[in-house]
């Protein structure tokens, strides 16, 4: 059974932002308005940190995307009182909407802040809600939502696989709407345990790290180091 | 942190008895009072009307021209039949009344080639005896909520993981 892992190329990364862009469209998530954002309520499944290092005219800029890291040992997981949260038997972290209670131990719990509780109901202009995904369900208000690899890409993978009888290949097949969608190919999405694949390679290079990797959470979003 | 647990089984329980298809009753009538029973009895197979069921994970309602493929002449002194090719004189498509559709609270994926082609199931599991039906329904003949998917995905061995259906 595949082991769905993303690799970063941080050397890559231009910070243009398609991910978060497309992330937002691919999985409707809500638009927040600035004076939401401002209360720290923000939802953006994947996002771009930027840091900004020495002073001018000597400045260089650094930007890290940001996914769920769909931990081995999630956190999230361990907490959720109703099971939620739940750890697929491919060890991707996916969150049912229907069983949310909303407590939001997750969100406390998650160490990479990469768990949104949805404090309105959910709004966008109208441009954008005529142009809604209907592969994705419309959370309701008052649940945690968070990015679980684009799960509903890897439902209708499996079932074009099944159809022509074989598993889903380990690359190409399926891949996250931020990895589609990366201009700089900076992400790289495939089967970890496939040493075939490219993310595979990658992530056994010794230029990968993954976030706060002492904790033990295990995360399955390897980065690589600029050079 | 036990009863925490305990306390969001309960409310999960609640939840869950929510129907995943609303079978809601028509609000009206059908704008044919089709008679399932004359045409499966003559050999036709459900996917003639109901298009991309097979393929797709939708299926379809058929619209006047599938009727008009046998009906644009007269065939017998059925007022119903008469009302095909008065709908098409008016260029009126026709108005089915769904009786199916997966609740938006279930955030549920459900594929209809998945089930039908994949899964070899019959329709009648889902739909009931629709082959044996003479008029329309009034509403969904089988009444499925989550225990009813469940049960079934139990029973042939498929995955019962949350995500292989919710999203």
């Amino acid at each position: 059974m595949a082991r769905w892992g993303m690799v970063i190329d941080l050397d890559r990364c231009t910070g243009c932002q398609a991910c978060v862009v497309t992330c937002k469209a691919e999985n409707n998530v809500p638009v927040v308005t600035p004076r939401e954002a401002q209360r720290g309520r923000l939802m953006l499944w994947m996002t771009v940190i930027p840091e900004v290092e020495g002073e001018f005219p000597r400045v260089r800029a650094r930007f890290t995307p940001r996914p769920c890291m769909q931990c081995d040992h999630p956190p999230c997981v361990k907490v959720c009182p109703v099971q939620a949260m739940t750890k697929s038997p491919e060890g991707t972290v996916s969150h049912v909407f229907a069983r949310c209670i909303g407590c939001r131990f997750c969100v406390q719990a998650c160490p990479y802040g990469v768990t949104y509780f949805n404090w309105q109901a959910p709004t966008w202009p109208k441009d954008l809600r005529e142009a809604l995904n209907p592969d994705f369900a419309i959370r309701p208000t008052g649940v945690v939502e968070m990015c679980d690899f684009c799960h509903h890409r890897l439902q209708h993978a499996r079932e074009e696989a099944r159809a022509d009888g074989r598993e889903v290949r380990g690359e190409g097949e399926y891949v996250p709407a931020c990895v589609q969608a990366c201009p700089a190919r900076a992400l790289i999405f495939g089967d970890l345990d496939d040493p075939n694949t490219a993310a595979s390679n990658l992530a056994h290079s010794p230029r990968a790290f993954r976030m706060l990797e002492d904790l033990g959470t295990s995360p399955k979003v390897y980065y690589l180091k600029e050079g | 942190m036990r009863s925490m647990r305990m306390i969001g089984l309960l409310l999960f329980a609640s939840v869950a008895s929510v129907l995943l298809v609303t079978s809601r009753p028509a609000s009206g009538e059908q704008p044919i009072a089709f008679n399932h029973k004359a045409h499966v009895s003559k050999g036709l197979d459900c996917a003639i009307c109901h298009r991309y069921v097979r393929e797709q994970a939708f299926a379809t309602l058929p619209t006047i021209e599938t009727c008009l493929m046998c009906h644009s002449a007269k065939m017998s002194d059925n007022p119903e039949e008469a009302k095909i090719r008065e709908f098409a004189k008016r260029g009126e498509p026709l108005r089915w009344q769904r009786l199916y559709a997966l609740s938006p609270d279930a955030a549920a994926y459900f594929s209809h080639r998945r089930h039908v082609t994949l899964g070899n199931i019959p329709c009648a599991t889902c739909h009931g005896p629709m082959a044996e039906r003479t008029t329309p329904p009034p509403r969904a003949l089988v009444r499925f909520d989550m225990d009813f998917c469940i049960s079934c995905h139990q029973e042939k061995k498929v995955s019962t993981a949350c995500v292989a259906c919710h999203r």
